[in-house]
């Protein structure tokens, strides 16, 4: 088991889909990440020398992720509701608010917009 | 239970004579057997009840769903299990016969034209260590066959001449020269089993044998790398890599190693005393990754001097020639599947394992002579575009193209060819001995050696003949000898003639 | 691939939509000044129009907005919906 910012994976788990399993890192980040600290992409989390694990929680911890990111995009859509957007109002209504239509196919925004929005 | 009907009812009933039967005309028979009912169902197929309403809009639909039932499931094989199954290697059919009378491959077999065409057994002393510098494939078609053989093929008969050369064993003259080959051919040609008879024969003579058996393995990101401090531009180390690789020479050459002293000192490697033999030496690499690249260079020293240092003569001995086996040369002239730290792709050539095995191609590189053997490979090969070019401007050469005449190859224009690819091959390598050799098809005689074979291990039911073996070269390609072996494996239940006896094999 | 979403929407090289709007002399606008009554929905809101009143027009009427400081770089259109919410109405005569 190996520590990073604070999560224990398993050593066995490939340590790239280990990254992406933090809120606010995907494909692209986490790869560029390995790059970074010159992990091969393969690179399981047992392999990982201690310092890399250091330099992979230091980069990680000055990241906004989890759930700074998740506060952030709550934030913004708080906003967009005061201050009475268009976008807002539609957050709050629960319906989609790119201009989707409406007639079908929205069950996406009726699951998660809403006023109380949690992500 | 009594029956429904009455006995004396059904006596009653009058049999129909033919002529009242109803011609097959007037009711189409279905012409099935019995127990058979789909002729039955497309006859009268059964229609479907239209229960569907039709669908209006805003009329909500439930959507039915058939819950899943749990099925007991085995449990999945270990970790590891599956790739260890499908890289498995087996050089062994008790179920094929025997051949009585199978010469093994051996220094005096190797270089004997009167066995041309013949198939040869690999020997058994060497089949361990052929296994550690992995110079068996998956998918060769070992497993068919009672014990591993391969047949003596022209060119396996010359490179046979050219190991009894370099080993001085026939003209002195010819004795520590370097022989550089790229090889190259279609798809079955042989070019993998052409690099493991050329382990064979290395270690036959008692040459150290080192080998990439995947060139893939280095570059396609599966194993680690860190960039070498001070490097400009940076290059990289594979630690683990290279001590995979001091792990299979040190098992495959331990003999040869464990009677080598080491004749230099090395600095930075702690744990090495002058007594040490290099298979000491190769152990320090592939106990501490960290070392591995500081090991090989020196036992790459090692295996290149020609003279030992000052004070340490005493326990000096002549190093033998070296054998440098590698496979899938393609992979190596791309970029890799690494990526620096800016994340821009790391060019192959910059991976310094890498780097050492190419530059090898250039100059004297081994000092007591032996033989580069590059393949390329058809299977799973990245395109290469300057490779190819490069190939094309080395067959010219050999052909007798000069470099500045019209005809010589160039990259076509706008194409964006890479340079350092096409560096390996520069007219000015002519002179460093880099040779192309295009493995193509049998011969004839050689498929029909090669048939025989089959035929004595029980695999064919018909005779070897000649009109026979000629219809398979032709449609093998010419003899490709992967397709003469797919020919050859598929065994015919109704052979056209009488089984043949085993016809002797041409020795 | 995109960098990002976020430059997908208007081209830089247009910046934004700047539209001549009668904005008043004084700012800030003495008490009792009529909010600037406008059809430009797709103008862009600017640092000085912060604190002033707006009549932006929804299709039908004028719908009045107070810009706040949260507003600028929006449009103002965004502030002023053009739909109904649909309510169901029991009709007298079935």
């Amino acid at each position: 088991m190996v520590f990073i910012l604070g999560v224990n994976f398993p050593e066995r788990n490939l340590l790239k889909k280990s990254l992406e399993s933090f809120f606010g890192v995907g494909g692209n980040t986490s790869s560029r990440l390995l790059a970074r600290f010159n992990i091969h992409p393969t690179c399981r989390v047992g392999e990982l020398a201690n310092k890399q694990v250091l330099d992979l929680t230091a980069v990680l911890s000055d990241m906004k992720i989890e759930n700074d990111l998740r506060r952030e995009v709550l934030n913004d859509i708080k906003r967009l509701k005061e201050t009475g957007t268009y976008r807002g109002r539609r957050h709050a209504l629960g319906l989609p608010v790119r201009g989707q239509r409406t007639r079908t196919q929205i069950k996406t925004p009726v699951r998660l917009n809403r006023m109380e929005r949690r992500l | 239970m009594a029956s429904a009907w009455c006995w004396s009812c059904l006596s009653r009933l009058r049999p129909t004579t033919r002529a009242f039967a109803p011609t097959p005309a007037a009711t189409p028979r279905i012409t099935s057997a019995p127990f058979h009912s789909t002729a039955v169902q497309y006859a009268n197929p059964v229609k479907k009840k239209s229960t569907l309403v039709a669908n209006k809009y805003r009329q909500g639909q439930i959507l039915k769903r058939k819950k899943k039932t749990k099925t007991e499931r085995a449990r999945p094989p270990a970790v590891g299990e599956r790739k260890a199954l499908r890289k498995r290697i087996v050089l062994s059919n008790p179920n094929a016969l025997e051949i009585e009378g199978m010469k093994d491959l051996s220094p005096e077999t190797m270089v004997d034209a009167r066995l041309r065409g013949t198939v040869v057994g690999l020997p058994v002393a060497t089949l361990d260590r052929l296994r550690a510098v992995q110079a068996f494939k998956p998918k060769q078609g070992w497993p068919i066959f009672r014990r591993p053989g391969t047949v003596l093929r022209r060119d396996t008969l010359e490179m046979g001449r050219l190991f009894e050369k370099i080993s001085g064993d026939g003209d002195a003259l010819e004795k520590g020269k370097v022989v550089k080959k790229i090889i190259t051919g279609s798809k079955g040609s042989g070019k993998t089993v052409h690099l493991l008879q050329a382990m064979t024969m290395g270690f036959l003579k008692n040459w150290i044998v080192i080998t990439v058996p995947d060139a893939r393995d280095l570059v396609c990101g599966d194993t680690a790398y860190s960039p070498i401090e001070g490097s400009k531009p940076t290059q990289y180390d594979q630690p683990n890599a290279v001590s995979a690789l001091l792990t299979r020479t040190v098992e495959a050459n331990r003999e040869v190693l464990s009677s080598l002293k080491v004749s230099q000192k090395h600095a930075g490697l702690p744990g090495l005393k002058p007594t040490s033999t290099l298979e000491d030496l190769a152990k320090l690499g592939f106990q501490d990754a960290a070392l591995s690249w500081k090991v090989f260079q020196a036992l790459w020293a090692e295996f290149n001097a020609t003279a030992a240092a000052p004070g340490m003569e005493k326990n000096f001995e002549a190093r033998p020639p070296m054998l440098v086996a590698v496979d899938g040369l393609a992979h190596w002239m791309t970029e890799s599947a690494y990526k620096a730290s800016d994340f821009t792709p790391v060019h192959a050539h910059d991976l310094i394992f890498v780097q050492h095995f190419l530059s090898l191609l250039k100059g004297q590189s081994l000092k007591n002579g032996g033989m580069l053997l590059y393949a390329t490979s058809t299977s799973n090969n990245p395109s290469s575009y300057s490779l190819e070019v490069g190939l094309n401007q080395l067959a010219a050469r050999q052909a007798g193209i000069a470099p500045d005449s019209e005809e010589y190859p160039q990259p076509e224009n706008y194409s964006k060819p890479d340079s350092r690819v096409l560096d390996i091959f520069k007219p000015d390598t002519a002179k460093d001995g880099l040779e192309l050799q295009t493995l193509g098809g049998l011969t004839r005689d050689e498929a029909r050696g090669f048939l025989e074979y089959f035929a004595q291990s029980g695999l064919l039911r018909e005779s070897v003949n000649e009109e026979w073996v000629g219809e398979k070269w032709t449609l093998s390609g010419g003899g490709i000898i992967g397709e003469l072996e797919k020919l050859g494996r598929h065994v015919r239940t109704a052979a056209p003639q009488p089984v043949a006896q085993p016809v002797a094999a041409a020795n | 691939m995109f960098p990002t979403r976020a430059l997908l929407g208007r081209s830089v090289w247009k910046g934004p939509n700047i539209v001549p709007l009668p904005l008043p002399r004084t700012l800030p606008p003495p008490p009792n000044t009529p909010p600037i009554r406008t059809q430009k929905r797709a103008a862009t809101i600017l640092p000085n129009f912060v604190g002033l009143r707006f009549a932006i027009h929804n299709g039908k009427t004028y719908v009045e907005v107070q810009i706040t400081e949260e507003m600028v770089g929006r449009k103002l259109g965004e502030y002023v919906a053009t739909r109904k919410r649909f309510t169901y109405k029991q009709s007298k005569n079935k």
